[in-house]
């Protein structure tokens, strides 16, 4: 018989082949589909008319085929039903016209009938419905919650000594200078890149590399060109001396509280040196080792939150310095480069100074410098 | 012997009820002398004559603002959409006339159509050819929604709908217009167009599906079934607006367990509101929160990516192994 093109709908009266899927030769079945075509709006699976054997394709790929077309001859063969025989070429014409007969299925072959999808004679193993549900499940975990919250009753206590330290350390500072914070994104991508290199080097030596030891040394280096940043201001006798030693306060969350060692002529030290030092003298704040000598005579101090995951904060200055820097958790930024978008790893920066000795002008300055000095650092 | 694909049974339907009521008059673009962009109108126009069945200018707004005046006067118009994606031009006609017509004249005028809209993906074309906006009708007052998915939901649910008072959107799943072929009633009969139709009763899950994705979610149930004798209540929603909630609620507190598979976009969709009604409703009765499989937040993807946009056999079998289990 020959397999004429059909109307596919849509108003398409050609369409082109994309796609052959049988040879001259080859057996198809029914519904199986021969090519595809493509029209203006999709691409449509032509599926044959009968099951036989092809004997000639009149098209290639590429060529455009308009309705009514002879597609293929199909060769319906010995196995041939009763129903099947080929159709009159009157019988041809009402087919073409008859979109119903002939139009291109949209599905696989196999589900052009719905016989395998009806579950009428399918028997399923019997069930009970279990006798659980979401509530009920939500109603235990409450219960249990309200027993560990009962009889619990509030206590007072009295400050411990390091904590009144602490308190009337922080209300004097509030107390006797006007204190302002600025916030900054500051880009480190290579001190990230530097330390991922350095670090199992810098473990083999038995030093833990954290950002720190870059900060301060960025810090110093800046505090040299802002020489009031790296300073003790005495409020009382509003007098301000700039130090030409830097000595830096870190400040150790501890299970005691808040303590705050100091690295003495931090600048000194080289990068190894510096993490060891931090190191060291965090290890002893922690096991409460401190001397007096040791917490004292900061000309600045470093808050780094970070390490916690908080990103910014407002620091309270150690007073009688006159900057304290909180260095906030790292964090990833996109940024806009010459149509293209990269990906930095970002410092936030968040910086307390004493207004009463240094205005916001020229902590903008110090801010865009220390940018510098963190880029040409390594 | 009356085996027919969806297409076919909707333009026998058609034919059938033009036969009846000789104030059904069919309009669109190409529903003439074409037959209609996917051929459902075939003959109809040869049959009724061109006042009955005719071609209207490329302009949806027009074809449902111009049934909106044959209805008033006592026509029954089915206008035909081409493609979903096109009758947004008409929506102001719908959501500001065709809805409320009754509401706004306390009930002394009403506003009978048919809107014929194939609706939902699978046939590769471009985006205003595949959506599935089915939500955003339902969300509307005063208008029916049907859905059928074979051709013996699309006959009999024709019918029925041209029997309402009220207008009717009736979404055809043009994914299995020519998917389907189905021996069916030749002579004239009715769905109830406002009930879901459970096709079969089971006691361990409900699972609701409706149009293109009921099918598929039936080929999953085949499938699943092979290893797994699960005890499966399937519903066909069939009307999306309004809701069957009889229905929906009294197996979710049978079976405590319901997945619902449709090809939307999920936020604010049909599945959505189900599935907040169900937990509303049921809750004391579910054995796990109900599971939706649908399509993505994303504009539908062209024919490329289509394929993973819409609810594969392997998304709905792993949503409905992992509610089985839970």
């Amino acid at each position: 018989m020959k397999f004429i093109f059909p109307d596919v709908g849509e108003g398409i009266h050609e369409a082109k082949i994309v796609n052959i899927l049988k040879k001259v030769g080859s057996s198809i079945n029914k519904d199986e589909t021969l090519c595809e075509v493509e029209t203006d709006k999709s691409i449509v699976e032509i599926p044959s008319p009968e099951t036989g054997v092809i004997s000639e394709i009149d098209f290639k790929v590429g060529d455009t085929i308009h309705v009514g077309d002879t597609l293929a001859v199909i060769d319906l063969g010995s196995d041939t039903s009763g129903d099947t025989e080929e159709p009159t070429p009157v019988e041809q014409e009402i087919a073409t016209k008859d979109t119903g007969n002939v139009v291109g299925s949209l599905e696989d072959a196999d589900t052009s009938k719905c016989s395998d999808l009806d579950f009428s004679n399918y028997q399923s193993d019997s069930y009970t419905k279990p006798e659980v549900n979401i509530l009920k499940s939500n109603t235990i975990k409450q219960e249990s919650k309200t027993e560990t919250t009962v009889a619990s009753e509030n206590k007072t206590e009295k400050l411990s000594n390091t904590r009144k330290t602490i308190s009337s350390r922080m209300r004097d500072s509030l107390q006797f200078t006007a204190q302002v914070t600025h916030m900054e994104d500051i880009i480190i991508e290579n001190i990230y890149q530097h330390r991922q290199e350095t670090k199992a080097e810098a473990a083999k030596e038995g030093v833990k590399l954290t950002y720190l030891p870059y900060f301060i040394m960025a810090l110093i280096k800046t505090c040299k060109k802002f020489p009031e940043f790296n300073a003790i201001y005495n409020s009382q006798k509003q007098e301000l001396t700039k130090s030409n030693e830097f000595h830096v306060a870190i400040a150790v969350d501890t299970p005691y509280g808040l303590m705050v060692p100091v690295i003495k002529n931090a600048e000194n030290y080289n990068l190894f040196g510096m993490a060891k030092e931090i190191t060291r003298v965090a290890k002893k704040a922690n096991d409460r080792n401190l001397n007096v000598e040791e917490q004292n005579g900061s000309t600045f101090t470093i808050t780094n939150f970070g390490s916690l995951g908080t990103k910014y904060a407002t620091p309270i200055l150690n007073t009688p310095n006159t900057i304290n820097v909180g260095i906030g958790t790292l964090d990833q930024k996109l940024v806009i480069e010459d149509d293209h978008i990269n990906s930095f790893t970002i410092a936030p920066i968040s910086l307390t100074y004493a207004h009463d000795v240094i205005d916001g002008g020229q902590a903008a300055r110090f801010l865009q410098s220390l940018k510098q000095e963190l880029l040409n650092l390594i | 012997m009356n085996e027919l694909k969806v297409i076919e049974a909707i333009n026998q339907a058609l034919d059938q009820a033009m036969e009846a009521n000789d104030n059904i008059i069919v309009l669109g673009e190409d529903v003439g002398k074409q037959g209609g962009v996917f051929r459902a109108t075939v003959g109809l126009q040869e049959k009724y004559g061109e006042e009955r069945v005719y071609d209207t200018p490329i302009s949806e707004m027009g074809i449902i603002g111009s049934a909106i005046g044959l209805s008033l006067n006592g026509f029954l118009p089915v206008c035909e959409i081409q493609f979903d994606g096109f009758i947004w031009t008409g929506f102001d006609q719908i959501i500001n006339h065709v809805t409320r017509m009754r509401s706004r004249s306390r009930g002394r005028f009403k506003c009978p159509m048919l809107i014929r809209v194939p609706f939902g993906g699978g046939i590769h074309a471009l985006e205003h050819h595949s959506e599935s906006m089915e939500a955003v009708f339902s969300h509307i007052p005063g208008i029916n929604v049907v859905i059928p998915s074979d051709p013996y939901t699309a006959k009999g649910l024709l019918l029925d709908a041209l029997e309402s008072n009220d207008p009717t959107i009736f979404l055809e799943p043009k994914k299995v217009y020519r998917a389907i072929k189905k021996e069916i009633p030749k002579e004239p009969y009715k769905l109830d167009s406002k009930k879901a139709i459970i096709e079969r009763e089971g006691n361990q899950i409900t699972i609701i599906s409706y149009g293109a994705m009921y099918y598929e979610t039936k080929k999953a149930l085949v499938e699943y079934i092979q290893t797994n004798k699960i005890d499966f209540e399937l519903i066909n929603l069939v009307s999306l607006s309004p809701i069957d909630y009889d229905t929906i609620f009294a197996s979710a507190r049978k079976t405590g367990k319901v997945l619902i598979v449709n090809e939307e976009n999920p936020t604010c969709g049909l599945s959505a509101e189900l599935s907040a009604m169900i937990h509303e409703n049921c809750i004391g009765d579910l054995i796990a929160p109900v599971k939706r499989v649908t399509g993505f937040d994303v504009i539908i993807p062209l024919l490329t990516n289509e394929d993973n946009y819409l609810p594969s056999k392997t998304r709905i079998l792993n949503a409905l192994d992992n509610l089985i289990k839970a």
